[in-house]
């Protein structure tokens, strides 16, 4: 029966409640902790929390799992040459660092260090201010951040429409009377780039109130099953949009007073649509020419409408132009900034103004050494990273701090990125295991894991559907000897004679000996931000102080907040700055591309998430790896047919880039013919030894880095809609036996 | 002493019960549920051969579960996944008892676990039994599943009544199968023989008789709601009054009980019938060569009933069949057992273990045998580790599959079976069928040895 | 709103295995469970998570508000189950 388990063994403190947040994923979730003796009894949902509203998942609720994983690296390793992990002190190994990276940077410049940020750090507001503080101070161009194998369009696109990379607006889903949901498989995935509580819900609200979901993907996903569903070929996200658009403008659809109010140089959007057609675009998205028109005019019709797009649309070869295609979509249906359709949200550390201030972001303010990228936010994209190490010359990338991220297997062409971090001069991974990533390193640097550190969700509380403010202090005690990643971060920039700090006058600080911390800073943007405490002239504002001694999160309103739109911009004009030659160079690759799909690889493949995992995370969790659980790739009955695949059969697949096996096929109408789906992230090895038994093989085996075959104007990786060819294995495995 | 060589594991018997100690033994690296949490039982690598006698798999899964079940049939899905595991090996066609002995078993390999099911039935032990017409509800249900074993049987439908002995879940999936139009059957992979037959049944009314009151019926909730589906077919109860359900009762067999009396009297117009009887038993099956009536006593005042009848079909269980060269206990009909270790007269056969029906009895469904099963190889490995298990001169796969093909001229392997599963498959996309099962041992086997 | 078992559950328990809260009954080792006919999911500590539906091999699990119309009676069967298991839950919702 359900007996809740106590710790019986230890008599002394009585367990206690202390209420949290999920650093998972994007949604972000209300926890509550049971914590007894520093142990940890048990995570629920916290039914309070203003957001999430006593939902969370099976991924949030097992992080205690991880928390006390006996795989965990508890102690600095450094690897030895035999390939093995000695444990080390931390006095040795940043100071063994220090000394690496001062000589890299005496023959190399400062300019030679990269750093990788990995999904976790959004969760991490001590790593994050760091990471963008010792790019700034070291002034490298090396600053790679996992956003570019996912998101990279959507930084690009709010920068030229609204000035700044981190102003996102977001599907105001809890008052829509129709959701376009693209690419995007939120009953899953619990939502990304819009922090809305109880997603799915949410979503079901909608048709509750008698409005419409539609959603597009290939996949009839878990999301497309609860709606209505518009199959569509992968990568074809862009050519809806444009098509979409044409009929909206055609058919004198538009809400032109809102463009005009709204927008400066809304001119481009007929300049844009002038060459589109319809029947080429239906035939690149596999939709009907007649259900593109009724689902615009449909969108265009409903009271209120929004758009929303992920993964689907963003890590695909258009993703930019497919992004920007969505913002128009709502910005031209007079959805932008009002109920139910496209809203700023209201952050309650106005994030967006101080990297704004901080000068963190921007577009195209500098190339990248060998592909010339344009930078986004002062990151370079991923894709790049073998050529920079490879390529001789000035700034050429000689060493890597890789913090919380495993890009040997999520990168693209993962086995090029392998074999180029084999030629760095001194590899560094901040990881709590050890992963296909952090088993190259040579110093692995152990930090806490969320559960064990200060936090607020830096990133999410800039998309919350509801808005609302939490801080808290660490639930519990590091385990063995690990440490913040800021910390790690800022003593090795101790040592390299560096504060991780780009604001002006930071470095002279430094040498007086004053090194603001992180959350000193973030307490400082929150206070003189809309929602502080101005020191107390607002008595009544918000200070870290204040949510750390607040057990729960602080409801800062009911929902989205509207009309509020000059008020938010950060362009000149205070408008959406719609005319840019980036979209214009875009809109013309777009029409010229070849969506015909090569005779060799006849079949696209997408990548999919998985309930009980997240991207590489998380596989080595009994819970989450438990049942059942085999990567399998999903092929719809006619393509099976076709290509000689049985149900359960272990199966190659080939692209023109690499080669995997996958344990088991899935025949299933859920597919769109002629497309198929694999979750990522599997296929791993190191010490992680559950993840490493799970087996499965890498996706990013099939990816390219090539820098033509990324999104060009954002540098992010097309991992979306690869061209590839399958045969069953079944007679090479029962060969072998 | 603990060898570097892999335990080797001999299952007997691939339904439920098999396919879960197979499971287990060959663990995910999820780790096994066992005391409320995920636990690694199993510490070093395994490699399980498993020994059945057909050359198809999944015991019941296959020829008990109904065919208008395809959900329950998905089980098989979660058996194709063990059997993909690194460490299986199927060998279909292989008899244990007649092909090979427990004692050939127990000297090849480092353990054995015997899930051979229950492959025999409870009698009436009535006169008139042995009549053309009347057999038991398990060679029907295997009839209409096609089991080799049953396919030649006939049953003739063409009669006004059936009568089931019996009112527990195989009733209430006899019942059902009787009455369900031949297009829905069509859409089932229910065998071909038996569609035919059903096609030219003439059935009205079906019997079922139970010999205690309402609130002990066998049959689930979920299965007596089923019957409430089929169309035109009323419902009706005898021999009892439904409305005195004793208030204590618990809530499953409430909610049984006034389901059944809401059935009756939403479903009471219908050209056919299905006649719940009940305070009744069976005395005498009468007919000259084919069953023309059974005899019934109202066991309330013991009153005499002739009902007419073209077919009875006892359902009054399962039973477990002795296997040559092991204990059986023929009261209960199971192998028997201490904690899963087959134990004659008390004294536990080393290396021998015991899971599923063959072991509890024909009781509980597909999921209890997991566990079932769970706690099987929970005691080989306590045993592995206590140093138990007769190790000493186990052969190795080869030298295994080398012995039983010395004795039996055909086995298979897995993909043998999964040759047999795509040609059914196939049969049945060509006639718009989800599966046309093959009936017939040599039928299959041909198929796999054409090569 | 919580998840509900129906008919075709086999008892199989893969949803026990990923439950995070623990709240689907009765767990294998649990006394009821060598003769349940299907096991339930307790609607006040379940949190919507949809794990077990994921992990169930017979689709035998539904959110409450995707429950198949010829089921809906499995709501109070769920709930009931744990009505009789007072010691476990005090109140069980009826909101059918
Ligand atoms: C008609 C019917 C319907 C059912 N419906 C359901 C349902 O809907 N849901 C549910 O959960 N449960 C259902 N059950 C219960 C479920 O099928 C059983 O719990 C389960 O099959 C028992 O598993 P087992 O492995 O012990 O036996 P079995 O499934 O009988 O498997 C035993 C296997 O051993 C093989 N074998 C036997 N003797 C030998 C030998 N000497 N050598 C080699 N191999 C041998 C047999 O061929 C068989 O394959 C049903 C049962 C029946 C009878
Ligand atoms: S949905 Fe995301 S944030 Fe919420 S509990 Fe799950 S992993 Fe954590
Ligand atoms: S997973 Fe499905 S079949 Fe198995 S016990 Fe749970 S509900 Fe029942
Ligand atoms: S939805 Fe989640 S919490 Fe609810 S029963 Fe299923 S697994 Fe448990």
């Amino acid at each position: 029966m359900i007996t809740p388990i106590m710790n019986n063994t230890k008599s002394s403190s009585p367990p206690t409640d202390k209420k949290i947040f999920c650093g998972v994923c994007e949604s972000s979730c209300g926890l509550v902790a049971t914590i007894q003796n520093d142990e940890l009894i048990k995570l629920r949902p916290d039914p309070d929390h203003p957001n999430s509203k006593g939902f969370a998942c099976s991924k949030g609720l097992a992080f205690g799992a991880v928390r006390d994983d006996s795989d965990r690296v508890l102690r600095p390793l450094k690897r030895t040459d035999d390939g093995s992990f000695v444990a080390v002190s931390w006095e040795q190994a940043l100071d063994e660092i220090g000394e690496r990276l001062n000589a890299i940077i005496k023959v190399h410049g400062r300019e030679s260090i990269g750093l990788y940020q990995g999904n976790s750090v959004a969760w991490n507001f001590g790593a994050f201010l760091n990471l963008f503080g010792m790019a700034g101070a070291l002034k490298t161009k090396h600053l790679y951040s996992a956003a570019s194998i996912d998101i990279n369009g959507y930084w690009l696109v709010s920068q030229l429409l609204y000035g700044s990379n981190f102003l996102n607006p977001v599907p105001d889903i809890a008052r829509t009377d129709f959701m376009l949901c693209i690419g995007a498989n939120p009953a899953v995935s619990h939502g990304s780039m819009a922090n809305i509580g109880r997603f799915r819900d949410t979503m079901l609200g909608v048709t509750a109130r008698g409005g419409r979901v539609v959603v597009i993907d290939p996949r009839r996903s878990e999301t497309a099953e609860l709606f209505e569903h518009l199959p569509i070929r992968p990568n074809g996200d862009a050519w809806l949009l444009a098509a979409m658009l044409k009929v909206i403008f055609d058919e004198g659809l538009a809400d032109l007073a809102a463009l005009q109010r709204q927008t400066s140089g809304s001119g481009i959007i007929a300049d844009l649509l002038a060459p589109v057609s319809l029947a080429q675009a239906s035939d690149a998205a596999g939709i009907p020419v007649a259900e593109i028109q009724q689902l615009a005019r449909d969108f265009a019709a409903a009271p209120s409408a929004c758009a929303y797009g992920r993964c689907g649309m963003s890590i695909g070869p258009f993703a930019t132009l497919s992004k920007y295609l969505l913002d128009v979509l709502n910005i031209a249906t007079g959805n932008l900034d009002r109920e139910g359709g496209w809203c700023f949200a209201r952050p309650f550390i106005d994030l967006e103004a101080l990297m704004h201030q901080l000068k963190s972001t921007g577009y195209d303010r500098w190339r990248t050494r060998v592909d010339g990228f344009p930078e986004v936010a002062g990151t370079a994209p991923v894709v790049s990273i073998p050529r920079e190490i490879t390529t001789p010359g000035k700034g050429q990338l000689r060493a890597m701090m890789v913090i919380g991220a495993n890009p040997a297997t999520s990168s693209p062409a993962a086995g090029e990125l392998r074999d180029a971090f084999k030629q760095l001069d001194l590899l560094i991974s901040q990881d709590i295991y050890i992963t296909e990533t952090s088993r190259m390193a040579d110093y692995i640097l152990p930090p806490t894991t969320w559960l064990e550190r200060e936090g607020f969700p830096i990133f999410t509380q800039s998309h919350s559907g509801v808005p609302h403010a939490q801080w808290v202090g660490p639930t519990l005690k590091a385990r063995g000897d690990v440490r913040d990643d800021a910390w790690i971060m800022d003593e090795i920039s101790k040592r390299i004679g560096i504060v991780p700090a780009d604001f002006p006058g930071a470095q002279l600080l430094g040498k007086l000996g004053l090194r603001p911390s992180p959350a000193f800073l973030m307490d400082v943007g929150l206070r003189t931000g809309p929602e502080g405490d101005w020191f107390g002239l607002r008595p009544s504002g918000l200070s870290r102080k204040k949510l750390l001694g607040n057990d729960g999160a602080i409801k800062l309103a009911d929902g989205l907040p509207t009309g509020i739109l000059k008020k938010r911009m950060f362009t000149k004009d205070k408008k959406v700055n719609l005319d840019h030659g980036v979209f214009r160079t875009e809109m013309t690759r777009l029409l010229a591309s070849s969506f015909a799909q090569d005779e060799n690889y006849p079949l696209s493949l997408i990548s999919q998430r998985e309930l009980r995992s997240q991207n590489t995370w998380l596989h080595n969790i009994s819970k989450l790896v438990v049942a059942d659980r085999v990567q399998r790739l999903r092929i719809h009955p006619r393509d099976a047919a076709r290509y000689g695949i049985e149900e359960g059969d272990p199966v190659e697949i080939s692209s023109p880039y690499g080669q995997i096996r996958v344990p088991e096929a899935r025949i299933s109408d859920e597919m769109m013919p002629g497309s198929l789906a694999l979750p990522h992230g599997w296929g791993h090895e190191g010490g992680w030894q559950r993840a490493v038994a799970v087996g499965g093989a890498g996706y990013n085996q099939l990816t390219t880095n090539r820098a033509d075959s990324a999104d060009l104007p954002s540098g992010n990786a097309t991992v979306n809609g690869i061209s590839v060819r399958i045969r069953s294995l079944r007679d090479v495995v029962e060969m072998a036996s | 002493m603990i060898s570097e060589r892999p335990l080797r594991i001999a299952i007997v018997g691939s339904g439920p019960a098999g396919m879960y100690a197979a499971g287990h033994l060959l663990e995910g690296p999820g780790g096994t549920f066992i005391n409320g949490g995920l636990n690694q039982i199993v510490r070093r690598p395994v490699e399980v051969d498993v020994l059945e006698r057909l050359p198809t798999p999944w015991g019941l899964i296959r020829s008990g579960v109904a065919p208008d079940h395809p959900d329950k049939k998905r089980m098989a899905a979660i058996y194709d996944s063990i059997a993909r595991r690194q460490g299986f090996r199927f060998i279909g066609n292989v008899q244990v008892g007649r092909d090979v002995s427990p004692a050939d078993l127990s000297q090849w390999y480092d353990g054995v676990i015997y899930a051979v099911g229950a492959d025999d039935e409870r009698r009436l032990g009535i006169t008139g039994e042995d009549l053309r017409g009347s057999d038991s509800a398990r060679a029907f249900v295997s009839w209409y599943n096609g089991h080799p074993d049953f396919s030649d049987l006939q049953f003739d439908l063409r009669c006004e009544r059936a009568v089931l002995v019996g009112n527990g879940n195989v009733a209430m999936d006899v019942a059902r199968i009787l009455f369900s139009p031949i297009s829905a059957l069509h859409n089932t992979d229910i065998a071909s023989h038996a569609l035919d037959a059903l096609g030219k049944s003439q059935l009205k009314e079906i019997v079922i008789l139970g010999r205690r009151g309402p609130e002990h019926a066998a049959f689930n909730y979920p299965e007596l709601m089923e019957l409430g589906e089929l169309a035109d077919t009323a419902i009706s109860v005898e021999g009892a009054d439904l409305s005195l359900t004793p208030e204590n009762a618990d809530y499953e067999t409430q909610l049984k009980v006034a389901a059944l009396a809401k059935l009756c009297k939403e479903k009471s117009q219908g050209s056919r019938r299905i006649v719940f009887r009940f305070n009744a038993a069976p005395t005498a099956i009468v007919g000259g060569g084919q069953v023309a009536q059974i005899n019934v006593v109202d066991r309330r005042d013991q009153s005499e009933q002739v009902l007419n009848a073209g077919l009875v079909l006892a359902a009054i269980g399962y039973r477990g069949l002795a296997i040559d060269g092991l204990p059986f206990d023929d009261v209960r009909g199971v192998i028997p057992s201490c904690d899963s270790r087959i134990v004659d007269n008390g004294i536990a056969i080393a290396g021998a273990y015991v899971t599923g029906w063959i072991k509890r009895g024909p009781k509980g469904i597909i999921g209890s045998n997991k566990k079932c099963a769970r706690d099987a190889v929970t005691a080989v490995m306590v045993d592995v580790d206590s140093n138990l298990l007769p190790m000493e001169g186990t052969l190795s796969a080869a030298q295994v599959l080398e012995a039983i093909n010395a004795r039996v001229s055909v086995t298979l392997g897995f993909s043998g079976w999964q040759k047999i599963d795509r040609q059914e498959q196939s049969d049945g996309r060509a006639q718009g069928r989800p599966r046309l099962k093959m009936t017939a041992t040599g039928a299959m086997l041909g198929l796999v040895t054409a090569g | 709103m919580s998840y509900v078992i129906t008919a075709p559950c086999v008892a199989d328990y893969s949803c026990v295995e990923v439950c995070p809260v623990d709240c689907i009954s009765p767990m294998p080792d649990d006394s009821g469970f060598d003769a349940a006919t299907q096991l339930y999911i307790n609607p006040v500590l379940c949190v919507d998570c949809d794990a077990c539906r994921e992990a169930c091999p017979v689709n035998a699990i539904f959110a409450e508000d995707q429950l198949p119309e010829k089921w809906l009676d499995y709501i109070g069967i769920n709930a009931a189950h744990f009505q009789s298991h007072t010691q476990t839950v005090a109140e069980v919702r009826h909101d059918k």
